[in-house]
């Protein structure tokens, strides 16, 4: 059977194609304001890159905020989909941390990969993608140049707020007392890492915990998150498409 | 401009308000909605009461007294009283999507928008002069910590006595006797003040057999093939449960309900318990949960008192209808009534509402979560407002109403 998993986040889309557990092709692309358009672009791409008509899929399953959004034959929650996606490729997982683009959850798995309980932020955006994409602005710096810069600071320096909005005045006013890029750097990095690991504290989860998301791509907050929960955390080889390879296999 | 208009409406809408003659032409409407309807159902039967308390309460020919959720209304049927709950009258205003107004109005008057916003509506409407005059207010200090200073702040606002009844915290023998107490001596002081006689017969006697009601509507709910619908919709009825217990409205309500329940289709939805309330504006919560094939098998807040009322010992059974309440409050009881009421409904998940500001649902979210994990029941907060729409978060909502139901379809 082939599968196609559409997963139209806040930020990114990603698609998986898979065929009897086997991934043939993903594809992932910024969301932009146009879901609908992005989700039928990147379908087109992963069934190029797997030489595959859209007449073979036998089933197309949406995740994300935008799932209602996409032609596709059933939904499924980014709980569960993430849930599956990260089951699938640990097995013995017992947790799972996604920070995407919008929202951060926390979701503990049992030993058959089953959602036992999740926890997600609210709606504000502390702790998420689009905090760091805030403070990269105000830092002028890249998301990717996060791991580098953390890894060079030296002093530490702390934002006493998490809320995306005091916390851009407050780096604002750090940099005017001269504080250097990189202690800034790992001070946005810790704060994300601390909202995170107190949902992770809150809701019990241990080891084996798997870190999807595009914020797992960052290694200023991965390494600040392994070092505050006291142990490393599983990341894929490509942590954004793991709510669309657990879409394609709700099967 | 249109601030300008809502604000001279409401103006308006204040002065009429305080016309009582103007609502005796209520009656009239009341009258023709009475030959119109003969036999009205649920919808109807509301509409008619809503119209007949409107006119009992701005037309003010009996004292009006103000009141908490957890005051029993019994106490002020029997006093010839008309009652009015704020809390509930708020949610109303919410259904009618006014809430932004008064809302706005108590935060200009320097009342914080993280204080609850049944109390920030509240105090909205009373500084609009929109809510029924009151005589006086009674109040007990549960479930809510916030009632007292709430209540507080209403009796300067209005220049009204406050009567408060302090039910204690811990469950000693003698709390009962103490509540017994203050309640008698709140009678004969409103005996002394008002020249208000209690008859408690009747009222006790329309709430008793009102009580019999909801206890028949309760073991058909027990059933598992029984949901009420649309989920979440008895929360609407609470008026029912709260403010007019003791009167034939009620008993009448209640009675249609049984009999339309009796007829409902069977379901094989997923079974929830819902605690605290839920969002009075209009929302989508309702139409997801039914989506994701989730009922609502019962709700913490029509939890109702186990016991009858006695006229022969009026202030004691009210007393012990009180603190009944705790039950909804102080952790350990609140914990093994849910998981009490998780068996009895067969329930497979548990949603709670986390109204924001409110520590008494959200205080104890933790170990209530710990000891439905233990029963492998799952337990979804759904973090928002039920009143002010500013704190309401849709998509939130419908991820974890959807992931909530793939969890329960995993269970199967």
């Amino acid at each position: 059977m082939i599968t196609a998993g559409i997963d139209v986040g806040s930020q990114s889309t990603g698609v998986v194609i898979q065929k009897d557990g086997q991934i043939l092709s993903f594809a992932l692309c910024l969301t932009g304001i146009d879901p609908r358009k992005r989700a039928k672009e990147s379908l087109k791409e992963a069934l190029e890159k797997a030489s595959l008509s859209p007449e073979k899929l036998d089933c197309r399953i949406a995740t994300g905020y935008s799932r209602h959004q996409v032609e596709a034959d059933r939904t499924v929650s980014e709980i569960s989909a993430q849930a599956k996606g990260a089951a699938f490729l640990f097995p013995k997982a017992r947790g799972l941390i996604d920070i995407g683009g919008q929202d951060t959850k926390v979701v503990l798995l049992s030993s058959g990969g089953k959602v036992v309980d999740f926890l997600m932020n609210d709606k504000c955006a502390a702790g998420t993608g689009r905090f760091l994409e805030l403070m990269a602005q105000v830092l002028e710096i890249s998301l990717t140049d996060f791991g580098k810069l953390v890894a060079q600071a030296q002093r530490e320096v702390e934002l006493s707020s998490t809320c995306a909005v005091f916390a851009q005045s407050e780096l604002v006013g750090l940099i005017a007392q001269g504080k250097k890029k990189e202690d800034l750097s790992r001070a946005v990095c810790q704060a994300v890492v601390d909202q995170v690991a107190n949902m992770v504290e809150r809701i019990g989860l241990v080891p084996p915990v798997v870190f999807t998301g595009g914020v797992a791509k960052n290694q200023g907050v991965a390494s600040l998150l392994e070092k505050r929960l006291g142990f490393s955390l599983l990341i894929p080889p490509e942590p954004q498409i793991t709510a669309a390879l657990g879409a394609s296999l709700v099967l | 401009m249109k601030e300008k208009t809502q604000q001279n409406l409401v103006k308006f809408i204040s002065f009429l308000s305080r016309r009582k003659s103007l609502f005796t032409l209520l009656g009239g409407y009341e009258w023709w909605l009475k030959k119109k309807w003969p036999s009205p159902d649920l919808a109807q039967t509301s509409y008619l009461l809503t119209i007949h308390s409107i006119r009992e309460l701005y037309q003010r020919k009996k004292p009006v007294v103000w009141t908490s959720l957890f005051f029993p209304s019994e106490f002020i049927w029997a006093g010839s009283m008309v009652p009015f709950y704020p809390e509930i009258a708020s949610g109303l205003v919410a259904a009618l999507r006014w809430s932004d107004f008064p809302l706005r109005s108590s935060f200009q008057k320097w009342v914080s928008a993280d204080l609850c916003s049944y109390h920030r509506l509240s105090l909205g409407m009373s500084l609009l002069k929109l809510f029924p005059r009151p005589d006086f207010l009674i109040a007990t200090n549960t479930i809510c910590q916030g009632t007292v200073g709430f209540f507080q702040t209403l009796a300067q606002l209005w220049r009204v006595p406050f009567y408060l009844i302090d039910v204690p915290f811990a469950d000693f023998s003698a709390s009962e006797k103490y509540i017994s107490y203050q309640l008698e001596s709140l009678a004969q002081n409103l005996s002394q003040e008002w020249g208000i006689r209690f008859r408690w017969e009747q009222v006790f006697s329309c709430s008793n057999q009102t009580r019999a009601v909801i206890k028949d509507i309760e073991n058909l709910r027990k059933q598992k093939t029984i949901i009420l619908a649309p989920p979440t919709k008895n929360l609407d009825y609470l008026p029912y449960y709260y403010q007019f217990m003791g009167t034939r409205a009620s008993l009448s309500f209640f009675t249609q309900l049984l009999a339309q329940l009796s007829l409902t289709e069977p379901s094989s939805c997923h079974r929830l318990l819902w605690l605290h309330l839920k969002p009075f504006y209009p929302n989508p919560v309702p139409e997801w949960l039914e989506k994701n094939n989730l009922g609502v098998a019962f709700e913490e807040f029509a939890s109702l008192y186990p016991g009858e009322l006695s006229s022969r010992e009026p202030f004691s059974s009210l007393a012990r209808k009180i603190l009944y309440s705790w039950q909804l409050t102080v952790g350990r009881k609140r914990i093994s009534h849910v998981l009490q009421l998780v068996q009895e409904f067969e329930v497979q998940g548990v949603v709670q509402f986390n109204q924001w500001g409110c520590r008494q649902s959200q205080g104890m979210n933790f170990p209530l979560r710990q000891a439905l994990r233990k029963q492998e029941i799952p337990f979804l907060e759904l973090d928002g407002d039920q009143i002010d729409q500013n704190h309401r978060s849709d998509e939130q909502w419908k991820t974890r109403i959807q992931a909530l139901a793939e969890m329960l379809e995993g269970n199967r």
